[in-house]
């Protein structure tokens, strides 16, 4: 006699069996290999074999479209943008993202180690060191849970992963790099540089720090209307930080110690 | 007369662009600002409701977390959510129209005041999206 129990487990079972045979779950494709040196590996079933043990026992919520970022290279990667794009379940086709930078604060700490992987998602970049550690996740911040609703990826229907550009610490881009985000980094590099050079020149004109900060918000904020200055996006998002921080001093004494970026170029000159 | 009220009403936009605005906005548990003691394990947690108008979405309802999970150090963490209001042009109406955007951020800092980790999404009224984009890396 099976007991209720059982039975339920049974029926789970036979569910579970019937969806993944009906091609429920999303393919992955990978649309654009960019680089031999770099390789994409989805977290998908077919290739479990290439999946960490510590990824493999979380694979039933690890979300549609996540993969291995896999370097081969002896230098570490510094920066990736990718583009998800995917039929959703109310018919549309729509697109989801993720840009992770080490550039903005330093020291520079590498996304993707020289010869090291890192997970992919539409909600957060991991590195391996902390695979075991994403069973216990936040809402925002983990890698696998978004914000809001999931993607609402269209059964029986394909994700298709577009890496745009991949950022290594020697300035080498590879990619398509359509989307150019090195230039993102360069402005923000110049960005810092200037807001630390106005609290400068606010203290040699005897302003205290949260005088400095205050009106370099309301002046940022203030041309801001628009919502097209980046510029003034990023003064207020520096003055806002320090207004922030724990220790005001201490983030300014970060900001000062960033390097520029390197001289970035696209492998085979492809651009 | 009748043929120049025909015209007036010809030469008049076939719709006008509505506004994608909060109609209501207020973040639990006190603020849209969160910040956490220094501590190795913990997390901060901001959750708006909101109500959007223009019919492309009900609102913004999502929460921004920024755990920390048995660091080896403390560390400090902040989440936030920042309101902005863009104007847009449409050509179609030939009319102006406002989007309101809520910006899920968080950070990590170190109680020394550095940045290890900052998370960047944002999403609008007329039920747009970009991001994430993340600086830096979660240190546990």
């Amino acid at each position: 006699m099976i007991g209720r129990t059982e039975t339920t487990i049974l029926i789970s079972i036979m569910l579970l069996a019937g969806s993944l045979g009906a091609g429920v779950v999303p393919e992955t494709q990978v649309d654009n290999e960019p680089d031999p040196r770099i390789e994409i590996v989805p977290v998908d079933s077919a290739h479990s074999s290439s999946i960490p043990a510590s990824l493999s026992a979380l694979s039933a919520k690890i979300p549609p479209g996540a993969f291995l970022l896999v370097n081969h290279t002896g230098t570490p990667i510094t920066a990736v943008d990718v583009r998800w794009h995917y039929p959703a379940d109310d018919g549309e086709l729509k697109r989801s993202a993720i840009t992770c930078d080490a550039y903005a604060f330093a020291p520079l700490d590498p996304i993707v180690r020289a010869n090291g992987s890192s997970l992919r998602t539409p909600y957060e970049c991991t590195k391996e060191e902390l695979f075991p550690r994403l069973a216990t996740g936040g809402i925002l911040g983990s890698p696998l849970a978004p914000a809001g609703k999931p993607l609402a990826v269209a059964p029986q229907t394909t994700i298709h992963i577009y890496l745009d550009s991949v950022i290594f610490g020697d300035g080498l881009i590879s990619g398509p790099d359509k989307l150019q985000y090195y230039l993102q980094i360069q402005d923000r590099y110049l960005a810092v540089k200037s807001f630390v050079a106005e609290v400068a020149a606010g203290r040699g004109a005897g302003e205290d720090l949260p005088t400095i900060l205050a009106r370099v918000l309301g002046d940022a904020r203030s041309k801001t209307d628009a919502g097209s200055s980046k510029s003034s996006q990023r003064r207020a998002y520096y003055a806002g930080l320090l207004q922030r921080s724990p220790s005001p001093e201490g983030t300014l004494e970060q900001l000062r110690q960033q390097v520029a970026p390197p001289t970035f170029s696209h492998i085979g000159g492809s651009r | 007369m009748l043929l120049f009220v025909f015209i007036a009403v010809a030469s008049l936009p076939s719709k006008v662009q509505t506004n994608y605005q909060f109609s209501y906005f207020v973040c639990d548990p006190t603020s849209c600002e969160e910040e956490g003691p220094a501590e190795t394990t913990g997390y901060v947690l901001v959750s708006p409701n909101s109500d959007c108008t223009g019919g492309a979405i009900d609102g913004i309802n999502k929460d921004i977390k920024i755990s920390l999970d048995k660091c080896s150090t403390a560390y400090i963490p902040y989440a936030y959510i920042q309101k902005t209001s863009t104007e847009y042009y449409d050509d179609d109406t030939c009319t102006y129209y406002w989007v309101d955007y809520a910006a899920f951020n968080g950070e990590v800092f170190t109680s020394g005041g550095v940045v290890v980790y900052h998370l960047d999404t944002s999403y609008g009224c007329d039920g747009s999206e970009s991001g994430p984009v993340t600086f830096g890396n979660k240190p546990c």
